[in-house]
């Protein structure tokens, strides 16, 4: 898949999981009474679903430019598996968020500081899952046994 | 592909509300941010370093000859998305403190057009370098 495509199935695949705002949505307005006031402000929870979507999408870019920097132009590497990329950093930054929002709520401190404790957390969630899934899953193709370095 | 011409229209939307917070005490944005705490204060102030990289950007980039490099080319996908996300959280705390949505559907579509101009930007540039 060239860079050009893959940058495309990565924004189609994102705009599918935008829909996991609303899935997630509905346990945190369920569990919210045993976590703190925060998680049943309707409006702390969409704002907090968007700058995670936002920190996923960063981390995304991020590695997408080191990625393309580092290639060959004139030899570009196959990239794979778009949908696992996106779904590992805005996984990542889903689970981060969740987990800032409630470690905030449960701390009793105000919206904003809640907003900042997201903000931080989905950023330090993708990047997290980022590097745990390239682990064991690359997103470029290696090169055949023989032309390995 | 040529994305000066968005890029430019991101920034000038963006810019505006630094502008009117530091410039015009009395404007709606200004008295919104009085009372909006040291972090709000703190992603206006972000978002005016951001719109400032990016006008100096442009100006390197698009409107002078093309031995004139800007040295933000590489990073603007970090400076487009800190203003998204600048623009996210001002509408979230000023929305939160209002208790009403509709500030934070007014600066959801150009934080959202923020995110949107640096796919077709990522694109070019690396097009661009493979070209």
């Amino acid at each position: 898949m060239t860079p050009s495509k893959y940058l495309l199935t990565l924004m189609g695949a994102l705009v599918g999981l935008l829909w996991t705002n609303v899935v997630l949505a509905v346990p945190s307005a369920i569990a919210g009474p045993h976590f703190g006031p925060l998680l049943t402000d309707p409006l702390v929870l969409i704002v907090s679903a968007l700058i995670a979507l936002a920190m996923a999408v960063t981390t995304l870019f991020i590695r997408l430019n080191t990625l393309f920097s580092s290639m060959d132009p004139s030899a570009p590497k196959p990239l794979v598996r778009p949908l696992f990329f996106v779904v590992a950093h805005v996984g990542g930054s889903f689970l981060g968020g969740v987990a800032g929002l409630i470690l905030a709520s449960r701390s009793g401190v105000d919206a904003d500081s809640a907003l900042l404790s997201v903000l931080m957390m989905s950023f330090l969630g993708s990047k997290g899952l980022e590097k745990l899934a390239e682990r064991f899953m690359p997103i470029t193709r290696l090169a055949p046994e023989g032309d390995r370095p | 592909m040529r994305t000066s011409i968005p890029r430019l229209m991101v920034t000038v939307w963006a810019g505006q509300l630094p502008l009117a917070n530091y410039a015009a005490p009395s404007s709606l944005v200004a008295e919104a941010m009085q009372g909006a705490g040291s972090i709000a204060g703190f992603f206006m102030l972000a978002l005016a370093a951001c719109v400032l990289a990016s006008l100096v950007d442009s100006l390197l980039a698009d409107a002078l000859p093309a031995r004139y490099t800007s040295p933000f080319k590489d990073y603007r996908h970090l400076g487009f998305m800190f203003m998204c996300v600048s623009l996210l959280m001002l509408g979230g705390i000023l929305a939160t403190r209002a208790g009403s949505f509709v500030l934070l559907v007014a600066l959801l579509s150009p934080a959202m057009f923020a995110a949107l101009v640096v796919w077709p930007d990522m694109k070019s540039r690396h097009e661009g370098a493979a070209a």
